[in-house]
């Protein structure tokens, strides 16, 4: 049985100008997270997350590994998945991607 | 020229199918000092048109109703093939209105019936004169243009000549150019780069500039300074601008003097832009303290001189008209000289936006071995620690100065390039500066000849910050801290990441299996 999954969209990048907004609405995303579900964070618009965006993702999962949840990170930049290996976040979350 | 209607040499074809109009208007306008061909019709009068040649007449004067043809079907054929030649149609008072409103669109001259003869003589003497100023006009223009075509000739063989690894592009708005460059040896060995833009955008801007490199020369090959010759033009623009009678010129121009032997660059700047040095590494700094100079013709000494040691890499240089049009862009003014510089790409649209001349030059000093090919600088931003709060903006300007070079560059790897440069620019303004705006921090940006690789240097004021990467990496992934994370992209996604001076300068090497195009 599929878990139940909430999703989080990011409309473009997420760097440290806007990090905090996106956090505010991912936060949101994350109070209907009940454990055992997924939330699913589609970065497939972004093609840049800097070290601040890449911190509001660090926070997002551990957030939602504290509800006993689980994220997946929907990518669509080959370099975005690249950073997200070098900085070992494929470890703390399923990663989906080219 | 002689407006004078009362010359021989104003010829006039008169065009009406009355006879007795013919021989009364022939008469008075003969008497006024008209030459006067007649035509009976607007077929006889373009068969006369055709056979003594459009420059012949200086006016048309033509009745509008006749049979055949109409005075308006005559003078479109004439405004179509020699715009120059004034027409004036006559007609009676009951067409008047209509003909008002195709005189407006056509811009000819308009005569009522019947003709008083004061008005006649006005209104042809007028339309002569007009016609004699539009073919004077006319004849500028082409001497203009064979003068700018034989400008950027020469200028391009002149180069050519006296410099092996010299790139030039020139751009100008009109027919012939204030911007003007020229390379001048002296009897020591030594050679000097002279770049010079007059302004306005006439043709005594170009007289006066290529005037200003004629001085230079004779007066540098007897054995005078650059100062010197400075100072003589500045004199001589100065006593110019004082005299009500000329239409004063400034030139903003820049000497770049190479000596070979003590291995120096020595140069002077009046109001041009700051030329850029790189070494070859392709980082480039501008030569020069001050901001910014008169140009010659202002004030009495406005330039600076200051002189730097030479290494192989590029001197670049340009016309403020680059340094406007990269500034519109939104780019940086070094990667604008080099797509303009880049002859396989076309640069018409940029250039389209250009709202003055260009000339750029970029030459590789004559320590540089003939088959050494430094890197290619592209850019080069000096910031202030408070300004990372714009680090989108400059950011962006990154991106778009470096797809200006290379417009096929592959997303992903720009991607990889512009996260680590943001990182690295936001550690050395946030930390290195502590974001504030009296320490600075440098970034450069430059590609390799084939561009397969682009290096990236980023410097500040700080006392940089011990960072062992393996651990904090490996704390990163463990405990999820938020620390450090831009700093382990910056160690895993370059070819290669080379810290200096505690970290306080970062130089990242970003290189790609293929040519960025």
């Amino acid at each position: 049985m599929n878990p139940t999954t909430h999703s989080y969209k990011a409309d473009g990048d997420i760097v440290s100008t806007n990090a905090s907004q996106h956090w505010t609405r991912l936060e949101s995303a994350i109070q209907n997270v009940s454990e055992n579900e997924l939330l699913e964070v589609d970065l497939r618009a972004a093609n840049m997350v800097d070290s601040v965006g890449l911190n509001v993702i660090v926070k997002t999962i551990k957030t939602v590994d504290a509800r006993k949840a689980r994220v997946r990170l929907l990518i669509g930049s080959k370099s975005l998945k690249r950073i997200c290996t070098f900085t070992r976040l494929d470890q703390k979350a399923e990663i989906v991607g080219p | 020229m002689d407006a004078d209607s009362s010359t021989p040499h104003n010829h006039l074809l008169l065009v009406d199918d009355d006879r007795s109009t013919r021989r009364i208007v022939s008469f008075v306008l003969c008497n006024l000092g008209y030459q006067v061909e007649a035509a009976e019709s607007a077929l006889e009068a373009r068969q006369l048109i055709q056979k003594f040649g459009f420059d012949h007449f200086d006016l048309v004067l033509s009745d509008y109703w006749m049979p055949g043809q109409n005075g308006l079907e005559l003078l479109k054929y004439i405004s179509s093939e020699d715009p120059t030649l004034s027409v004036i149609l006559m007609t009676s008072d009951g067409e008047r209105k209509i003909l008002e409103k195709l005189i407006e669109i056509n811009g000819c001259g308009f005569l009522q019936k019947p003709i008083i003869k004061d008005n006649l003589r006005k209104c042809v003497d007028d339309a002569s004169a007009k016609t004699r100023r539009l073919r004077h006009l006319r004849a500028t223009e082409s001497q203009a243009n064979t003068l700018g075509e034989n400008q950027r000739i020469l200028q391009q063989k002149q180069l050519n000549g006296e410099w092996a690894n010299i790139e030039f592009t020139f751009s100008s708005k009109s027919q012939a150019s204030g911007d003007f460059v020229s390379i001048i040896p002296l009897q020591s060995g030594e050679k000097v780069l002279l770049l010079s833009d007059a302004s306005g955008h006439e043709l005594s801007s170009a007289l006066q500039s290529n005037y200003f490199h004629g001085l230079a020369r004779g007066m540098l090959k007897h054995g005078a300074s650059l100062s010197q010759v400075f100072e003589h033009f500045n004199a001589i623009l100065l006593e110019e601008w004082n005299d009500d009678s000329l239409i004063g010129h400034s030139l903003a121009a820049i000497a770049l003097n190479f000596n070979r032997e003590e291995q120096s660059l020595s140069f002077i700047n009046a109001g041009a832009p700051h030329p850029y040095f790189s070494k070859a590494d392709g980082f480039a700094s501008k030569v020069g303290e001050r901001e910014s100079f008169a140009p010659l013709g202002w004030f009495a000494d406005p330039f600076e001189t200051s002189q730097t040691d030479l290494e192989p890499g590029y001197i670049c240089a340009w016309t403020d008209g680059l340094s406007d049009l990269a500034e519109s862009i939104g780019i940086d003014p070094l990667s604008l000289a080099d797509r303009l510089l880049n002859k396989n790409l076309s640069s018409s649209s940029l250039l389209s936006q250009a709202q003055d001349d260009i000339a750029i030059i970029r030459v590789t000093p004559p320590c540089t071995p003939a088959d050494f090919h430094p890197m290619v600088p592209l850019i080069s931003l000096d910031l202030t620690g408070d300004q990372v709060g714009q680090i989108d903006h400059i950011q962006a300007y990154c991106e778009k100065s470096i797809r200006i070079v290379a417009p096929q560059i592959d997303c992903a790897y720009l991607a990889d390039l512009l996260v680590c440069l943001r990182e690295a620019l936001i550690n050395a303004l946030q930390h290195g500066c502590q974001a504030s705006p009296h320490k600075s921090a440098t970034l450069r940006l430059a590609r390799s000849p084939d561009l397969s690789k682009i290096s990236i240097q980023i410097q500040d004021e700080g006392d940089g910050h011990d960072f062992d990467w393996e651990t904090h990496a490996q704390a990163a992934a463990d405990t999820l801290i938020p620390e450090h994370r831009g700093l382990i992209m910056m160690h895993s996604i370059p070819s290669r990441i080379d810290f200096f001076e505690q970290g306080s300068r970062v130089q990242m090497e970003f290189e790609h299996d293929t040519s960025l195009n």
